[in-house]
């Protein structure tokens, strides 16, 4: 009979064994993620572009200026404010490609000190055609998480999302 | 036939003990993986909070100037030792003494005005240890 007892005693502990371990997986299954580690939110990117300040060189084309004045201009603003610029240039398809490539470029430059991935939209208006909008970075892949911010600029929307990579 | 016996009830001392012994180690380690596993406490993460209020005195109106680090460690209890650092690029700002390694830090990526007129991307840092 204190045999049967031991060999119960040994399942009982078994059991008890399994138990523990389960809630020690469940703790740790069942734990919230630290946050998005590695990647800046989308909030603090917004702030960057709104408050950093670029310079953008970028050339007028020919016959847009008169005889003897120069072609090359300097400008220098906070990022969005250049985006937006960038933005209206471009839907009103203006011949000054080069202002928006260079826009472009630069906050491309100004992203690249952030980490993590980060996308940026500048849409003018409400429309939702790709035609008047101009993009920084690569979209988001599919099924990752993505934090999401917006800045207006006049009637210019800044939409910016970042993941992790 | 008696219905009780003697012996009902009882166990092989050893596998009584062995099992006593067995049940104590795991219920501690559950007692650790659940110490670990559970998101700190604020006074076990002290550095997220002091980069939060650090930031209330560095940036007033959202961008951070290296000027107003004097006062950056101002907000952080007097039972910590902070040091707090604003980089971008390769200039470095910096107050507080020297951090040990096992400090606990934060990093927030931030505006800095770097010049008048002249804003760029840069990191604020907040490490702490008592």
């Amino acid at each position: 009979m204190s045999g049967d007892r031991g060999v119960s005693t040994v399942l009982d502990v078994a059991v008890c064994l399994l138990l523990i371990s389960a809630g020690v997986v469940a703790l740790y299954s069942a734990t919230p993620p630290s946050g998005r580690s590695g990647s800046i939110d989308a909030t603090d990117a917004a702030a960057l572009l709104a408050a950093s300040t670029v310079r953008v060189d970028y050339r007028l084309p020919p016959g847009t200026v008169g005889a003897g004045r120069p072609r090359s201009r300097a400008v220098r603003g906070t990022a969005a404010s250049l985006l937006a610029d960038a933005a209206v240039v471009d839907a009103r398809g203006n011949r000054t490609p080069t202002f928006v490539v260079r826009v472009q470029a630069a906050v491309r430059l100004l992203l690249r000190r952030l980490s993590g991935a980060v996308d940026v939209v500048a849409r003018v208006g409400t429309t939702t055609g790709s035609a008047d909008r101009i993009t920084v970075g690569p979209s988001p892949p599919p099924g990752v998480d993505v934090d999401a911010a917006t800045i207006s600029v006049g009637n210019v929307t800044i939409l910016v999302r970042t993941w992790s990579r | 036939m008696p219905r009780w016996s003697v012996r009902r009830g009882q166990v092989e001392p050893l596998a009584a003990l062995a099992a006593v012994f067995v049940l104590g180690v795991a219920l501690g380690s559950y007692t650790l993986a659940y110490d670990a596993a559970i998101p700190g406490a604020p006074q076990r993460d002290p550095a997220r909070p002091a980069l939060k209020r650090v930031l209330t005195v560095l940036r007033p109106d959202g961008v951070v100037r290296p000027a107003r680090l004097d006062r950056a460690r101002d907000p952080i209890p007097d039972v910590f030792r902070a040091n707090v650092s604003v980089r971008v690029g390769n200039t470095t700002w910096a107050v507080g003494p020297r951090p040990p390694t096992d400090a606990d830090a934060a990093t927030r990526t931030v505006p800095v005005r770097v010049a008048p007129g002249t804003v760029r991307p840069g990191h604020v840092e907040v490490q702490v240890w008592r």
